[in-house]
């Protein structure tokens, strides 16, 4: 984790072994900082967890990270360039964002297949994962019918089509049944352990806690820790507790 | 299953590393990947120009919405011209004459003048709908260069504008030349001044659809966009240009968009109507393009600076 000052040779360095590298990043609505100096390093090969109660600014952050809004300072680089200006993104970055925004009227197949063009997937590979998401059966009915659970394996496999290196997941747990919980806590670590990367957001920090192997740790705007889960944890802590410790604490430790 | 690492092309389809997550428990080992996956192994092309344009046409053509406006403006525009036209050959006093070629221009161009509104609606819900469903996020992220983006909704926008207009055109004259020559009166169908007609009502019925993906990105709101469009076609403007004509200026009439598709188109009932007969062809489609420039450009601008929160 390069967070300390450095050169800015060292530091494009940096950000070139680095997946995603934040810094400084900010964001001011109104008057209102909703993300207040944030600055932290996704690694490769890992879950990272971006953790923390609604409103902590997560999606935010997610979001100036893809481009998406842009921020009031600091910078957000994925393999050391701004998403923007990355060729083609849906083919090294997939993204599941709002818990799935869908045409209501329109069919899972028929989503998959509108962004399919992008990512550069063909329709045998929209058919493969409709079956690995296990959306088959429902694949021509509208996605207003879908159940929640549905529509955020339709958005995974919507953030899949490209095949990508870096999954970013914005609350993708929310409204997954236990053995939906379960499956997607499998996958993202097997996806992780074939070198690739993850990035999700969830304020379930029971659930994370078996998931990630890094956490960012978010607070009002504000990174309260960042590091190896391992090491946030005291011996016993559970992350909950963990998380309380630190709000406590003020502040919280600006990284 | 074998993971292939990244894909650099588009034909990535068959041979994938699997996504392993096909059922609970079992999907340990599924998603390797060739090599540690760790950097890129090759460097992706750019989004092609092709690959956009068909995102967006199957964002178009994977819902119904396309066929029934499709459906409605067909309907608008047989039936109007099929009551318009009975009751100008048939009521005793009728606004409606077919002397020459010329009289018959506003009942071969009863679509332009009452059918507009339906390439507008379809170009501005090719941008609405993305807000209303959330689905720009997605949009942008596969195409992060928004101006590309917003220029293969405006060429999809025409092209499917096109349809419309020459469907519309096409059975509109269908229907007028049938009860013509049901009248045993003269088609005037291979008359210049028809033809020019028609052939101009499917160019301003195209432009409308550009126009739409402006007012779509401007309005961005769904309900408000098709409410507006509403109001203003079909009842702002038509009050408007029948005000400037009781006050002795028609030709302001003419400077409106509708007015001047009117125009561009050769004249219609509503030109008629307002006695603003004045203007050429060509001015009518000078100052409708020049409308959806402008209403394209401002589009554009708060296209690509909107931020998606």
């Amino acid at each position: 984790m390069a967070q300390d000052a450095r050169t800015t040779r060292d530091e494009q360095h940096a950000h070139r072994q680095q997946v995603i590298s934040v810094r400084d990043l900010r964001k001011e609505f109104r008057g209102t900082r909703a993300v207040d100096g944030v600055s932290f390093d996704v690694r490769p090969g890992r879950v990272t967890g971006f953790l923390g109660p609604n409103g902590a600014g997560k999606t935010t952050t997610l979001r100036m990270i893809l481009g998406l809004i842009r921020p009031t300072g600091g910078s957000a680089l994925l393999w050391g360039s701004p998403y923007a200006e990355l060729a083609a993104p849906t083919r090294r970055t997939g993204v599941g964002l709002d818990g799935g925004a869908f045409v209501g009227r329109r069919t899972g197949r028929g989503h998959l297949r509108c962004y399919a063009p992008a990512a550069g997937c063909g329709p045998e590979r929209v058919e493969r994962l409709l079956a690995d998401v296990g959306l088959s059966g429902a694949a021509d009915r509208p996605v207003a019918g879908y159940s929640t659970g549905m529509k955020q394996r339709l958005s995974l496999a919507s953030a899949l089509l490209g095949d990508p290196e870096l999954l970013i997941l914005d609350e993708p747990a929310n409204g997954l049944d236990p053995e939906g919980m379960l499956w997607l806590r499998e996958f993202l670590r097997d996806f992780a352990a074939s070198g690739r990367t993850v990035l999700l957001s969830s304020h379930l920090l029971g659930e994370m806690e078996q998931t990630v192997d890094d956490v960012l740790l978010m607070h009002h705007g504000r990174l309260l820790s960042s590091g190896p889960l391992d090491g946030l944890l005291e011996p016993g802590e559970r992350l909950e507790s963990a998380f309380l410790r630190l709000t406590r604490a003020g502040n919280g430790v600006r990284t | 299953m074998s993971g292939t690492g990244i894909s650099d092309t588009g034909t990535s389809g068959t041979d994938m590393s699997g996504t392993g997550i096909s059922d609970t428990g079992t999907s340990t080992g599924v998603v390797e990947r060739a090599g540690n996956g760790a950097g890129p192994a090759t460097a992706p092309g750019a989004v092609s120009t092709a690959d956009l344009l068909r995102s967006e046409m199957l964002k178009l053509t994977t819902t119904r919405l396309w066929w029934i406006l499709l459906l409605a403006v067909v309907a608008c525009s047989a039936g109007f011209t099929a009551l318009i036209v009975f009751g100008g050959l048939n009521a005793p006093r009728s606004p409606l004459s077919f002397g020459t070629a010329g009289d018959a221009v506003p009942a071969y161009n009863l679509a332009v003048a009452l059918a507009y509104v339906f390439p507008l609606a379809i170009g501005v819900i090719t941008v609405t709908q993305e807000y209303h469903a959330r689905t720009i996020s997605a949009t942008l992220l596969a195409e992060p260069r928004r101006a590309r983006v917003y220029g293969a909704k405006l060429l999809v926008g025409l092209g499917t504008a096109f349809v419309y207009g020459a469907s519309a055109v096409l059975s509109g004259a269908l229907v007028a030349a049938a009860l013509l020559s049901g009248h045993g009166k003269p088609t005037y169908l291979t008359d210049g001044t028809v033809l020019g007609a028609l052939g101009g009502s499917v160019l301003v019925l195209t432009l409308w659809g550009a126009i739409g993906v402006g007012v779509g990105a401007l309005v961005r709101n769904q309900v408000a966009a098709i409410v507006g469009i509403l109001l203003v076609t079909q009842f702002l403007e038509p009050t408007l240009r029948i005000l400037a004509s009781s006050l002795g200026n028609a030709e302001l009439g003419n400077l409106l968009p509708g007015g001047a598709g009117d125009l561009a188109g050769g004249g219609t009932i509503m030109t008629a109507a307002a006695e603003a007969d004045g203007g050429s062809q060509g001015l009518g489609f000078l100052v409708l393009f020049l409308y959806a420039v402008a209403i394209g450009v401002v589009g554009a601008v708060r296209f690509t600076r909107y931020e998606v929160a």
